[in-house]
Order: C-alpha cells, then structure tokens, then sequence
C-alpha cells in the first residue's frame, strides 16, 4: 500500500513537472538548448531510450554556438524590425542558426515579439516558433513557446 | 665544496635552458598591399602599389572583406545566463540581401 502511494506520488510529481516545463517562461530561447533532433521514439525499451539519449548528444549544440545562437535572438528581438531577419555561421562546427522576426504585439507594460527561430547541425534543421517579451521595469528578454 | 659548486652549476644550467619569454603578436594581418600594373602599347608600363593599414576591427570582418556584407557595427546587448547578468559585445554585418549576420569574431576574423 506505501509503495503504491509513493509511485501515485511519483507519478503526480513527474505530470507536474512535465506540465509546468511545456509552459517554462525563461532567460534563454528554447532554439539555443533544445537542439536539432525532434525524431525522437518512444521510449518503450532501453534500446529506444539509448538512442534518444544519442540523439539528444549528437543534435546539441556546443556551449560557444548555444552563445551566439542566444546573442543572434536577443540581438534581433532588441533591434530589428518585423520582417527582418539575423544569423549566425560556425563553418568550425558545422553549424548555423537564423531568427526571424514575423510579428510584434504590445503587453501590459510591454509588448512580446514573435519570432521564428532555426538551428542547423550537420545538414539537420529544426524550426522553432518562439515568442520573445520585454516589460518596461524589465532588464532581459523573456523567452516561451507561447 | 664540490657539491656547492655543483649545486651553482646545476642553477646555471637550468636558468640558461629555460625557455625565453616571447611576445605575443595579434595573429590578425595589419597592414595589406594591393599592386596594379598596367602596359600601354606593350612598351611602358606602368605600375601603382597601395599599401593600406587598419586597426578597425570591423573592417577586418570577414564578410565585409568577401564583399557578401556592408555596414558592419558593434552592438551590445544584455543577457542573463545562469542568474548573472552578462553584458557582450556583438559584431553584426549587414549583407546585401537585408540580412543580418552576427559575426563571431574567434571564427570569422
């Protein structure tokens, strides 16, 4: 009976956690972390779980691109206009990321811009649709996927 | 004594073979010469060097020297990485087609 409450509990926390992630408000783009792998499988053997544990490895950026993938998005949120856009190059790594701007809408005490990210790793490109919000008493740029 | 005087040796040698302390040049290339010739008629000829030198580190970006970007500036931003504010220093060229390329200057230059 404990041990079926204690994995209830388990259960409960991991569904919290996993919902509150979806919706994870943060200081960074998810573009810059997430990677260019999205063909991940279910995750019904150890055999399935090692290799979206590969991918995950494989489709990362480095900590140098994930920097200036991060500079490129706040550097284009901060300054550019709806429509334009910003990218950046690693020739060294294989590896690129764009970000365009496609719209911009005010908030109370800001406003939040919409932003269409890419990062590309080995030929492999994965899309992004992120938003970017800025209040005024503000001093860094919130990122979220909605 | 003898071993004082191999002691005294000893230190000697090894400050003769320690390695000399040599100044680091920037490896970016300063001045560049370009050098036209021309023949009038396959008789005079006629040649112009220029020799031109900068240390503006935006002219020595990449893209602007391929001539596939212009207007290329500094630009600061401010992030939070890890819970630190972290203020860097952007390299943005402007290419022709309307895109902006944020230069890195490790990679690029």
């Amino acid at each position: 009976m404990f041990a079926r409450n204690t994995m209830a509990r388990l259960l409960l926390s991991t569904l919290i956690l996993s919902a509150s992630a979806a919706h994870a408000v943060t200081t960074v783009p998810l573009s810059a972390t997430a990677g260019v792998r999205n063909d991940y499988i279910e995750t019904s053997s150890i055999f399935a779980l090692l290799t979206n544990v590969y991918k995950q490895a494989s489709g990362t950026l480095s900590s140098e691109d994930q920097k200036q993938h991060i500079k490129t998005v706040i550097f284009a949120a901060s300054n550019l206009e709806t429509g334009s856009v910003a990218e950046w190059t690693n020739p060294a790594n294989a590896t690129a990321g764009r970000v365009k701007i496609v719209m911009t809408k005010p908030v109370q005490g800001g406003y939040c811009r919409m932003l269409f990210t890419q990062v590309e790793k080995d030929n492999v490109i994965r899309d992004y649709t992120e938003w970017a919000c800025k209040t005024m008493d503000s001093k860094f740029w919130t990122f979220s996927e909605r | 004594m003898i071993k004082a005087i191999t002691l005294i040796a000893v230190v000697f040698l090894v400050g003769c073979s320690s390695v000399p302390q040599s100044t680091k040049i920037g490896s970016n290339q300063y001045c560049y010469t370009s050098q036209t010739v021309q023949t009038v008629n396959k008789e005079s000829v006629t040649s112009t060097t220029t020799v031109k030198c900068s240390d503006d580190p935006v002219e020595q970006y990449v893209p602007a020297k391929m001539g596939i970007a212009k207007d290329c500036t500094e630009s600061y931003i401010t992030m939070n990485l890890g819970g630190q504010t972290v203020r860097e220093k952007l390299h943005v060229c402007k290419k022709h087609n309307g895109t902006f390329t944020v230069v890195d200057s490790n990679t690029f230059r």
